[in-house]
């Protein structure tokens, strides 16, 4: 718990809070109060029997805020998202896209918050990040949008319904005017002020000429296949798991047998997506989870030497992604311009940070384990990217 | 007809929480239980860990790696969640011949199924922690396992784990001995579920063994394609048990589960490695004693020759069922030496030992058996699945009709016999 006197210093830090604030919270977070569905026909009726913790803190902040009169009844708004965060068309595809280029529409499970935010419903948004679904929506907001996603294990994931468990990561969306919302809202969600922004870090560049990153033990370990390979099993075998908890066929031939809080809808899944994956065979199920348990150990190797690598040198390593212009519905679109994964920050659990540069051009930065803070600083964030921009 | 019989005997720990949440165990319900979405499982506590520990040093497992947890996915009722957690199978204990019992897995209990028409679920039994104890399927007889059963409580030392209130809960294996059947007839696998008491276990292992050796025999004798009811049971599958009337009833079929890693829950280390040997030894002295107990007349090497070897504890199990306990014991003897020699699997020595403990023991029984292992390489040369077992009476009818089989059959043993020392175990 968040002790009263680093409470009053967040408060004191927060000056430049707006006086209407409202923050959005992805429906996949459950509480007591709100709708938390999961965007899905199965849990409607899902009365839970507790909060989870990102909406007992924020909710808790949010009440000291009004007290000590920063802010004016700041709001909490349930964010839609994408039938169990599987990230495929999103909620567009009925909805018109807020944006003037109206072709550029992006799917993803986090689409609801951008959907808010460009529109200036919310002004920082909390989500779920499992391959990039946080940070990959910022590449149709030109200049407006930023995404975090901090290192694995800071912030408690209690009360999010699972998609893959080890690769979910609670994450933060905001626009780029109130990037300040970021480093408080981080602050506060973490509870813990104890990890100090150092002022003096070594950063080592990678250069975008192509020898220099062709011979770069990192280009290689983010461009082994084996990842993709990995990371599209595992989502896609713990999708499959975790959906059949909510099963109601399961429970139809016994009468009162739902435990009290949790009734699912028999009529089950209709989302294409979800189906597809519920209704693979046994077989392939069983030869997908052989095939996982084959690859874990080379890729936990590849893994640790990519995490060894950024703790070691305490690399900053910077990727250029370019915008989107038309519609995009898989994750397959979520590469740089060298053709690297967005999710290899998930599988290593490192933090990362999305940030505009010009036109249709965009940064992620990704920093060692516990950097949170150097990134989500307005000046060191600043001095990483002029290395590099002055390099290129 | 001869049946083999394995068990799985599950053991309600007497532990104040739940195995993977903070509810009081038999009482509280919370989401962790109930499966709610949104929750996560919390790692299980020392309290449950160190009981679990205690049935694995006393059952004589040695742990490889660390404790790894499993969603096991099944879709039945009493499971909220669509999965069982339970500890990882592959890779956790060493194949130990030493002991009957081969693996013990930590898991979390299902709930409770009350009633058949108006069927109902508690899940105050839910989450509740639980070791499940398997066996080797060695046993032959009802006598055999309710040995094993009987000492179970005093070698484990149950009466301190175990809670009093819940009775063992066991799920009996059967199926026909596979030697000298028919392949072409179903033999198949069944599981009795939740059979709580010896009395029960006793009971129904009997019926079961008329039952199926009826069944069998009713089958052969048809030779034709089954229609109707008779169908279902040519699988394998489980079964449930009747207190009043004593017999069992079809329930469903055995499904093939998938196991998927439980990332939530971080691995745990069981020991360090200066305590596994400290089980070791005490497994060796304590079955020394029964040993000395059982046979008194048996030297001292013969007893640690065994003992090097691994069997001890699966020799005291027959012998206790038996009343010629020296020449069981030195039979024994002869079958190890032979399995020296030769490289043989744990399940190849269980069936040999089965077969040769229960056959009238004479010196031509054991040629048999010594000659069936170099018959079956022979024949896998030449991918024809037989043993010598049923290829030997099949051979000597056709050997009258003509003359060149009973050629074959001779110079065959003249070239096999020789490459194995049997004069060396026959003067044993």
């Amino acid at each position: 718990m968040i002790n009263s006197e680093k409470r009053e210093e967040i408060l004191l830090c927060s000056q430049k809070i707006p006086f209407y604030l409202t923050v959005g919270i992805k429906k996949a977070f459950i509480s007591t109060k709100y709708p938390s569905d999961c965007s899905s026909p199965v849990l409607k009726e899902y009365a839970p029997s507790f909060s989870s913790d990102v909406h007992k803190i924020i909710g808790r902040f949010l009440r000291d805020l009004e007290i000590s009169s920063r802010a004016h009844h700041p709001l909490i708004k349930p964010e839609f998202c994408d039938e169990f965060c599987r990230g495929s068309a999103g909620i567009f595809t009925d909805k018109k896209y807020p944006h003037p280029r109206s072709n550029s529409i992006l799917g993803g499970s986090s689409s609801g918050a951008v959907y808010n935010l460009l529109l200036g419903q919310t002004d920082i948004s909390i989500c779920s990040d499992t391959g990039g679904s946080a940070r990959f929506p910022v590449l149709c907001g030109d200049n407006s949008l930023v995404g975090f996603k901090p290192s694995y294990g800071l912030i408690s994931k209690n009360g999010l319904i699972e998609y893959v468990g080890d690769l979910d990561t609670v994450s933060l969306m905001s626009s780029t005017k109130n990037f300040n919302l970021l480093q408080i809202f981080f602050d506060v969600l973490t509870e813990d002020n104890s990890i100090e922004i150092k002022k003096d870090f070594r950063i080592t560049t990678i250069n975008y000429d192509k020898k220099e990153l062709k011979d770069s033990p990192l280009f290689r370990l983010y461009n082994n296949p084996l990842l993709e390979q990995y990371y599209n099993i595992k989502s896609m075998l713990y999708c499959w798991s975790n959906t059949h908890r909510y099963d109601g066929k399961r429970f139809s031939s016994y009468q009162n047998t739902y435990p009290s809080s949790f009734k699912p809808n028999p009529s089950f899944l209709e989302n294409g997506e979800i189906k597809r994956v519920r209704q693979l065979s046994f077989n392939k199920i069983n030869a997908c989870s052989l095939r996982l348990e084959q690859i874990s150990r080379k890729v936990q190797k590849i893994i640790n030497q990519i995490i060894t690598l950024f703790s070691k040198d305490n690399i900053f390593l910077l990727r250029r992604f370019k915008g989107i212009s038309t519609y995009i519905s898989d994750t397959d679109g979520m590469t740089d311009d060298k053709g690297l994964k967005l999710f290899i920050e998930n599988l290593t659990g490192l933090p990362a940070i999305m940030v505009p540069a010009g036109r249709n051009e965009y940064f992620q930065i990704t920093g060692p384990p516990n950097s949170d803070k150097l990134l989500l600083n307005k000046e060191s964030l600043n001095k990483i990217i002029s290395k590099f921009t002055a390099k290129s | 007809m001869k049946i083999i019989i394995g068990l799985e005997i599950h053991c309600p720990l007497n532990t104040k929480f739940k195995l993977f949440c903070n509810c009081l165990r038999n009482i509280g319900t919370c989401a962790i239980c109930k499966g709610e979405p949104g929750s996560y499982p919390l790692p299980p506590k020392e309290e449950v860990i160190e009981k679990y520990k205690k049935i694995i040093t006393l059952s004589g497992l040695e742990p490889i790696g660390d404790l790894i947890f499993e969603r096991k996915h099944y879709h039945y009722p009493d499971l909220p969640k669509g999965f069982q957690i339970t500890t990882r199978r592959k890779d956790l204990f060493k194949e130990s011949v030493d002991s009957p019992i081969y693996f013990a897995a930590l898991e979390e209990d299902p709930a409770s199924l009350k009633g058949d028409l108006l069927r109902k679920i508690s899940y105050s039994r839910c989450g509740n922690p639980l070791v499940e104890i398997i066996t080797m399927p060695i046993f032959n007889n009802a006598e055999e396992v309710s040995l094993f059963y009987q000492n179970l409580e005093k070698d484990l030392e149950l009466n301190n784990l175990k809670s009093r209130k819940e009775p063992l809960r066991v799920d009996v294996n059967i199926s026909l001995a596979p030697t000298g059947l028919d392949k072409k007839v179903p033999n198949p696998q069944i599981e009795v579920k939740n059979v709580h008491s010896l009395t029960n276990i006793i009971e129904c292992i009997n019926t079961e063994q008329k039952r199926l050796s009826e069944r069998y025999i009713y089958l052969e004798s048809r030779k034709e394609p089954l229609a109707g009811n008779l169908l279902m049971t040519d699988t394998n599958h489980t079964r449930g048990y009747d207190e009043t009337s004593g017999g069992t009833r079809y329930s469903r079929e055995k499904e093939s589960y998938i196991f998927l890693r439980e990332i939530n829950i971080p691995p745990i280390t069981l020991f360090k490695k200066n305590r596994e040997k400290e089980s070791v030894v005490m497994n060796y002295t304590s079955l020394y004693s029964k040993l000395v107990l059982l046979i008194p007349e048996a030297s001292a090497e013969e007893l640690e020759e065994v003992l090097s070897e691994g069997w001890a504890s699966l020799l005291i199990i027959k012998l206790e069922s038996k009343q010629e306990k020296i020449f069981l014991f030195r039979y024994f003897l002869i079958i190890l030496k032979y399995c020296r020699l030769n490289d043989y699997t744990t399940q190849e020595i269980i069936s040999l030992t089965n077969y040769a403990l229960e056959n009238p023991i004479t010196k031509e029984t054991l040629k048999k058996i010594i000659i069936s292992r170099t018959y079956d390489d022979f024949y896998a040369r030449k991918r024809i699945n037989i043993t010598f077992q049923e290829l030997v009476p099949q051979l000597r009818c056709l050997a009258t009709r003509s003359d060149k089989i009973q050629k074959i059959i001779s110079i065959e043993e003249r070239r096999i016999l020789p490459s194995i020392n049997i004069r060396e175990l026959l003067e044993f």
